[in-house]
């Protein structure tokens, strides 16, 4: 059986690749995507939360994609907030989103900014002192061969680079003053969203408590929930993901089904020997899905290795895009391409297996 | 001759129908074969012999008549147990020896074995019946890299490996040369003496014909005569 099953991989060597490259195209869609979507929200959360800072406060209907913010928050709220048993530090960021290659700025305040233990790690330069002075992180100053002393154009005003961070401290790679920035967009004394860090975690759900309640209509977010929050609010990132998913299973299907319809119709003489031989039914029927079978676990390994393989190309082409992917998708993603792989050679094999022996023997 | 009845037909008839056009393929076959017995149909093309030993092997019901193989009435059963008398107890020669291509002479006999399931020849006994065959140094080839005899021999062993009471050959010599085709007969001959299986072999071939115990000659869809063969176990040495 298995030499017959390795034997009709060979005969076809062309059409057995292309099945395979089908399947395996399916796995690197899923995984690729799957890793890009998770790489990206779990890469915005984990730099969020590694701000250090236990709760997020902002405007009513604010976001937690930072890009769709404004800064609406005035900052005289923080002189309230230091009265709220438990916290310790606060700071005011204000964000500006670019449609430019850095994407997200963040106007902070550089000594309350840097009383959070998620602060900017200088690797090399200096804090900003001037006005039109900027930091950015070292993926972003590699990925886009900036250095010291380099000027970046933000907001429409070139900023010099007065210092490299250590990447990953905050969601974003550019920083620079808050109050240049809140000169800048028009928003004086404004913030987009004011930082809270407590005293230690068990102080966290008391404050997070008292500012719901003495807040009402802000948007208050432990820090903790981010990820889940980022997740489920993510607007249709997951329909997107799901949509692709069952288009390159769909494809894996067609692509197999045509693979096996093809390779039934040329072999019907040999099903007709096998019929006549006393084969039964459940015998061809099982010969062709394991056939199918072995072709679609090819195609997964050889998705699982194109997957690596692309993703260290887009490591290497855009080194600031992550990936991620969740170990429990390989699974997934091979199970989804052998079901569509197997889905797609039922009709052929069951049309294999209830062929007629003797028009089947007479076939030329 | 052996006395037990494997093989039997009674009023058979086969009618394939296009449309409103109806073709007789066959009509009122009655035909009994014996245990061991080696029995050549001959007729011209169409007068129904293949459509006879489809019949014979369960590949095809009969529009009406039963067949009986074993005491069994075949027409009676499901597809599903007619498969299963096939798979147990008949074995299959073509004219087109109809080995698998992808896979070697051994792959071959491995899978006849694989279907069967059980009661196949043992080492020793398949070993014997290669030699018979004259093909135990030809396992590993493709049937492209066999000659058609070789091929065809490679076919036999196929149908007698797993032991099973009749062996259908239809036309076996119809695509092989005038020596190979006496190497096949005589192989046949050789396997009906040594596993004392019963052949039921259609052939256009009068000589072929002649090879076997028994002769049925077939027209129009009807028996037209049943009469005795060359075929003698003590002049088996002498023909060929």
């Amino acid at each position: 059986m298995k030499r017959m099953l390795i034997a009709n991989l060979l005969q076809r060597p062309t059409r057995t690749i292309v099945s395979m490259s089908a399947v395996a195209m399916a796995v690197i869609l899923i995984l690729v995507l799957t890793g890009l979507s998770h790489g990206l929200l779990n890469d915005a959360a984990r730099r969020t939360q590694n701000t250090g800072a236990d709760i997020l406060f902002q405007p009513s209907g604010a976001s937690l994609f930072f890009a769709f913010n404004t800064g609406t928050l005035p900052i005289k709220l923080i002189n309230r907030f230091k009265e709220i048993p438990g916290v310790t530090y606060l700071t005011p960021v204000l964000v500006n989103f670019s449609v430019g290659r850095f994407g997200l700025t963040f106007g902070i305040e550089w000594e309350s900014f840097n009383n959070f233990p998620g602060r900017l790690h200088i690797l090399s330069g200096r804090p900003f002192q001037g006005e039109y002075e900027a930091i950015i992180d070292d993926l972003f100053a590699r990925s886009n061969h900036l250095n010291i002393g380099d000027t970046i154009k933000i907001l429409a005003r070139d900023f010099k680079i007065v210092g490299i961070c250590q990447s990953g401290i905050a969601v974003v790679r550019v920083f620079i003053p808050l109050s240049t920035m809140q000169s800048l967009t028009g928003a004086a004394d404004k913030a987009s969203m004011i930082l809270v860090k407590c005293q230690e975690a068990g102080r966290i759900p008391a404050v997070y408590e008292q500012m719901k309640r003495e807040y009402k209509g802000y948007n208050i977010v432990k820090a903790s929930d981010v990820q889940d929050l980022m997740a489920e609010n993510t607007p249709f990132l997951r329909e997107f993901t799901y949509t692709i998913i069952a288009i390159s299973v769909f494809v894996s299907f067609l692509v197999i089904l045509l693979a096996m319809y093809t390779s039934i119709f040329e072999r019907t003489r040999e099903i007709g020997i096998l019929k006549a031989m006393g084969a039964p039914k459940s015998f061809i029927l099982s010969t062709i899905l394991k056939e199918s079978v072995l072709l679609s676990s090819l195609g997964c390994i050889a998705g699982i290795i194109g997957t690596y393989v692309i993703i260290q190309i887009i490591r290497i082409k855009f080194p600031s895009m992550l990936i991620d992917i969740p170990f429990d998708w390989h699974f997934k993603a091979c199970f989804l391409a052998l079901l569509g792989g197997t889905l797609g050679s039922l009709y052929p094999a069951f049309k294999a297996a209830s062929q007629d022996p003797v028009v089947a023997l007479s076939y030329e | 001759m052996a006395s037990q009845v494997v093989l039997q037909t009674a009023g058979l008839n086969m009618v394939y129908r296009h449309g409103k056009l109806a073709v007789h393929a066959l009509r009122d076959i009655e035909l009994t074969v014996h245990e061991g017995e080696f029995v050549a149909i001959m007729g011209p093309s169409g007068c129904g012999k293949s459509t006879l030993l489809h019949l014979l092997g369960g590949l095809l019901k009969p529009s009406s008549g039963d067949i009986f193989i074993d005491g069994m009435n075949i027409v009676k059963l499901k597809d599903r147990e007619r498969t299963e008398i096939r798979r147990k107890k008949i074995g299959y020669i073509f004219q087109r020896f109809n080995l698998l291509p992808t896979l070697t002479a051994a792959g071959n006999l491995a899978l006849a074995k694989r279907i069967h399931g059980n009661g196949y020849l043992d080492e020793k006994e398949t070993e014997e019946i290669l030699r018979l065959l004259g093909i135990q140094d030809r396992m590993d080839q493709r049937p492209i890299e066999l000659s058609g005899g070789e091929q065809q021999r490679v076919a036999i062993a196929r149908a007698v490996l797993n032991k099973p009471s009749i062996i259908l050959a239809d036309e076996p010599t119809g695509s092989l040369d005038s020596t190979n085709s006496k190497v096949v007969l005589r192989l046949l001959r050789e396997t009906n003496h040594h596993l004392k299986q019963t052949i039921v072999m259609i052939t256009h071939d009068p000589e072929a014909a002649h090879t076997a115990q028994r002769i049925i000659e077939m027209r129009d869809g009807q028996i037209i005569s049943n009469n005795a063969g060359f075929y003698h176990e003590a002049e088996m040495d002498g023909i060929f």
